[in-house]
This record gives structure tokens, C-alpha cells and sequence, in this order.
């Protein structure tokens, strides 16, 4: 199944991220965003690829600032 | 030994507390938010998951506002050199504790202007006036402690926050001895800065504190490594990693996660109850002593913690407080380092004797301090009644 990696900041965004996708039944886990990026050590979510359109709108409600997108 | 400085730190710790840090050494002995490994991920959601408790405890709502400092003091270091800037006027009560009155004397040097309201013990309407006052239009920022470290008395917070989001005034609290013993609701409160010593009236371990910062984001007072935005030589702005730089507390948070479970499955009631009855056994006990004279009220549900002042006659209290640690009895004497509250007090030469009950104190405890207290009286041919 692909994954999709919503790139946040950090750890305790990423937690957040994970905690506002479960109150909409999307399952999500926190993991460290490999490959680096411009910034550096980040952390974000994965959900499968199915989902990740709805994640998306759901983390931008949410005010959660989302780094980057990209399959995971 | 039995054990009344709970104001200084909760004596006892519950077994739950114990068995969270132990397990968070043997579990969890990685670096949260650091690491891309699982137990380091894992680590970091145990972590989340105490922000949010901490958060819904306190009525904050926003688990990312929660920052974990080393203690209470710090926490309101973060805050009032954070927001206050040279030339900004602040006020504080009168019963502040050096956590607060220190920073800011010092900030006085640089220009900071300070007024001190005046805490009129029994008439929260009086006090709450005190800082109306003293509110102007160039207040940066009001700190008022929740309740005095030094007679357990309770600040009008709701009506003083109140009074500073009229004003329009960011207003820090100081709950070193209330969180965990008192309700706090810091949306309902209008409090926009809480600073918490877990390791009182939660039962965490020492080394652990906490701001939950629902206000206008303070500068920063250290700067490092957050795990985040490496690259960037400049602190991350994101909360509460941006004040968190260096490793954080884990075995301190773990054992705070679990003193807030176990605050709510005793229920903070209850705990608040049985201290009070202790403080009030032992207050009675200490009024008909004779020779006793109370520098607290009488411990009432809501407007005192299970602190109370005492000293007797002119004995100095440090010698008071030998006598009982001969007799393996833990109590703090002298000022407490709340110098202004002794100012208040009168007692700022002979400082006071202070007695603080835990839920984890027994009846049969008061009992025995307030027998030594007697036979000590009896030693010292102590006659007058004040």
C-alpha cells in the first residue's frame, strides 16, 4: 500500500497532526521525515495514500503547518 | 521521618509516580524528538500525550502551549523576562515568593517600574482592588501568586484575571502551591501565563516544571538544540520546542503524567479535603497551645492550602523547627524565600515556623507534632497567650 508523509516540524506537531487525523478515523504514524530537507530534522505523519487527500484539508483546519508533502 | 514540608515538595511520592519514572528508565531511555527510531517516536507521543493532560488539567486546550522547563522558577523567568522590556511598568502582590520579586527587582535596574498590591488578608474584594489601582496604561504585565508559600492563603485570581483582560493586560500566575491542589481553569481564569511546580501538589519529581503560555509568545531565555530545523542557526519559532532547547525531562514527565492520574483518580477533591482537615486539626491544636501565635486563617475550602505560619512567642523559629527535627519531624523555618510576604507578616527578623499537610499525612502525625510542640512549650515555661 503507498503512504503519503505529511511533513510538519516537530515531534509534538507531528503527535498533534496524528491526534486531530484519529478523531477523523484516519489512521496516521509519527515518524521522522527521512532523506533531509531544507530545514532539517523534521518530523511528520504517514497515512496511506487513500487518505491523504482528506488528511491534508484535515491538518490545514487544524492549523497545523504542513513542510511538505511527498510519498512516503 | 513525618513529613510537613509539602510546600516545599511533596514528601511522599504515590507508587503510581514511582513506577512511571522507573519505567521511563527502563523503557524510554532515548532522546524524544531527536530520533527516527521507534522508541525514540514512541517516547515523543508518551510526551504529547502528558501535554495534553497537563493542558486539559488546566483548562489550557492547546497541548503545544505546555513547556516543560526544569522548575517553577524558570518557568516564571520565561515569562516575565520573556514579555517585560526596559521601561515596561509590571505588578505583582504582595505575597510574591523570590521567583518572581528577584527577576523583577533585578529588571528594575534597567529601568523595569514595579507596584506592589497590597494582599488584605479575609477581603478578596480589597485585594482585587489593590490591583485595579495600581493597573496602568503602560502595564506590561500583572504576576500574582495563587496562593502565599508562606500562610497558605488563596489569591482572587478569577477576578484579577478578569480585571487584566478588561485592561487588556497579559496576566501570569504563579501555582507553584495551588496546581494540583485547587481548581484552575486558565480559559474560564483569563490567566494567559501559568507557571506549575509539579513536583508540590501533583507528586511528580523534583527537576520538572511547567509554562502553559496561551499568551503572546515570550522571547526566549536560552536558545539551542530542539530537534527541529537544524539547519537553521536561528531558534525555530515553533511552540514548545522553541523553549525547550536540550534534552528534556523524560523521567520528570512521566512521573508528572502520572501524578496527574493520580490526582484525578483519588479525585483533587478529596486529597484537598483531607489536607484541610489536617491543617485545621493542627491549627486548632496550635491555638489552644498557648504562646502560639498564627500569622494564617483558618483553613477554609477555597480560600487557604494546607499551609499554616506559627511561631511561638519570641523563640526563634529555626529553633522551633531544630527541636522538631530532633524528633524527626520535618518542617521549614525562616522566610521561606518569600521575603515580602514577611514584610507583611511583620516577621521579616524572626521569619515564622511552617507546617504543610499532604494527602499522604495522617491524623495520628498532627497529633505527634502538636505533642512535641507541647512538650517543647513545657521545656521553654512558654506562659503568655497572644
Amino acid at each position: 500500500m503507498k503512504n503519503t508523509m505529511f511533513v510538519t516540524t516537530t515531534s509534538t506537531f507531528a503527535n498533534k497532526a496524528r491526534e486531530e487525523l484519529s478523531k477523523h478515523k484516519i489512521t496516521a504514524t509519527v515518524k521522522k521525515a527521512q532523506g533531509g530537507t531544507a530545514a532539517g530534522c523534521l518530523f511528520g505523519v504517514s497515512v496511506g495514500s487513500k487518505d491523504a487527500e482528506k488528511a491534508e484539508k484535515i491538518l490545514q483546519m487544524s492549523g497545523i503547518r504542513i513542510i511538505a508533502v511527498r510519498d512516503d | 521521618m513525618v513529613y510537613f514540608d509539602n510546600a516545599a515538595t511533596s514528601g511522599v511520592k504515590p507508587k503510581e509516580v514511582i513506577e512511571a519514572v522507573n519505567r521511563s528508565l527502563r523503557e524510554f531511555s532515548v532522546n524524544p524528538g531527536r530520533g527516527g527510531y521507534k522508541e525514540s517516536v514512541k517516547c515523543s507521543e508518551e510526551i504529547y500525550r502528558c501535554r495534553k493532560k497537563v493542558s486539559r488539567f488546566f483548562g489550557a486546550n492547546a497541548p503545544e502551549r505546555v513547556i516543560f522547563t526544569a522548575n517553577c522558577t524558570t518557568a516564571l523567568n520565561t515569562v516575565i523576562k520573556g514579555i517585560v522590556r526596559p521601561g515596561d511598568h509590571v505588578v505583582i502582590s504582595g505575597l510574591e515568593h523570590n521567583a518572581v520579586a528577584r527577576p523583577l527587582y533585578e529588571m528594575t535596574k534597567s529601568g523595569v517600574k514595579l507596584d506592589i498590591a497590597e494582599v488584605i488578608f479575609g477581603d478578596w474584594d480589597a485585594t482585587v482592588r489593590s490591583f485595579e489601582r495600581l493597573i496602568r496604561k503602560d502595564t506590561r504585565l500583572v504576576v500574582c501568586t495563587h496562593a502565599s508559600n508562606v500562610t497558605g492563603s488563596v489569591l482572587p485570581i478569577g477576578e484579577i484575571g478578569e480585571i487584566c483582560a478588561k485592561r487588556g493586560v497579559p496576566f501570569a500566575v504563579d501555582a507553584a502551591q495551588t496546581a494540583g491542589v485547587l481548581p484552575i481553569d486558565m480559559k474560564a481564569q483569563k490567566i494567559d501565563y501559568l507557571c506549575i511546580a509539579p513536583h508540590k501538589g501533583i507528586f511528580a519529581p523534583t527537576g520538572i516544571g511547567v509554562l502553559i503560555a496561551l499568551g503572546e509568545i515570550p522571547k526566549t531565555l536560552t536558545e539551542g538544540g530542539t530537534g527541529s530545523m537544524s539547519q537553521s542557526f536561528y531558534q525555530p519559532v515553533d511552540l514548545p520546542e522553541r523553549f525547550e532547547s536540550g534534552t528534556v525531562n523524560v523521567p520528570g514527565i512521566f512521573g508528572l503524567s502520572a501524578g496527574i492520574d493520580f490526582v484525578e483518580n483519588k479525585g483533587r477533591e478529596k486529597i484537598m479535603q483531607h489536607e484541610l482537615k489536617l491543617s485545621r486539626k493542627i491549627y486548632e491544636g496550635l491555638r489552644t497551645l498557648g504562646g502560639c501565635r498564627m500569622y494564617s486563617e483558618y483553613p477554609n475550602e477555597g480560600r487557604s492550602v494546607p499551609t499554616l505560619s506559627f511561631n511561638l512567642r519570641d523563640i526563634p523559629s529555626t529553633e522551633i523547627a531544630e527541636y522538631l527535627g530532633d524528633h524527626n519531624i520535618a518542617v521549614r523555618a525562616g522566610l521561606h524565600c518569600a521575603p515580602m510576604a514577611h514584610r507583611r507578616l511583620g516577621t521579616a527578623e524572626t521569619g515564622t515556623v511552617r507546617v504543610s499537610c499532604s494527602f499522604f499525612n495522617t491524623e495520628r502525625e498532627a497529633e505527634y507534632l502538636l505533642n512535641i510542640l507541647k512538650n517543647y512549650k513545657r521545656m521553654k515555661k512558654i506562659q503568655k497567650v497572644y
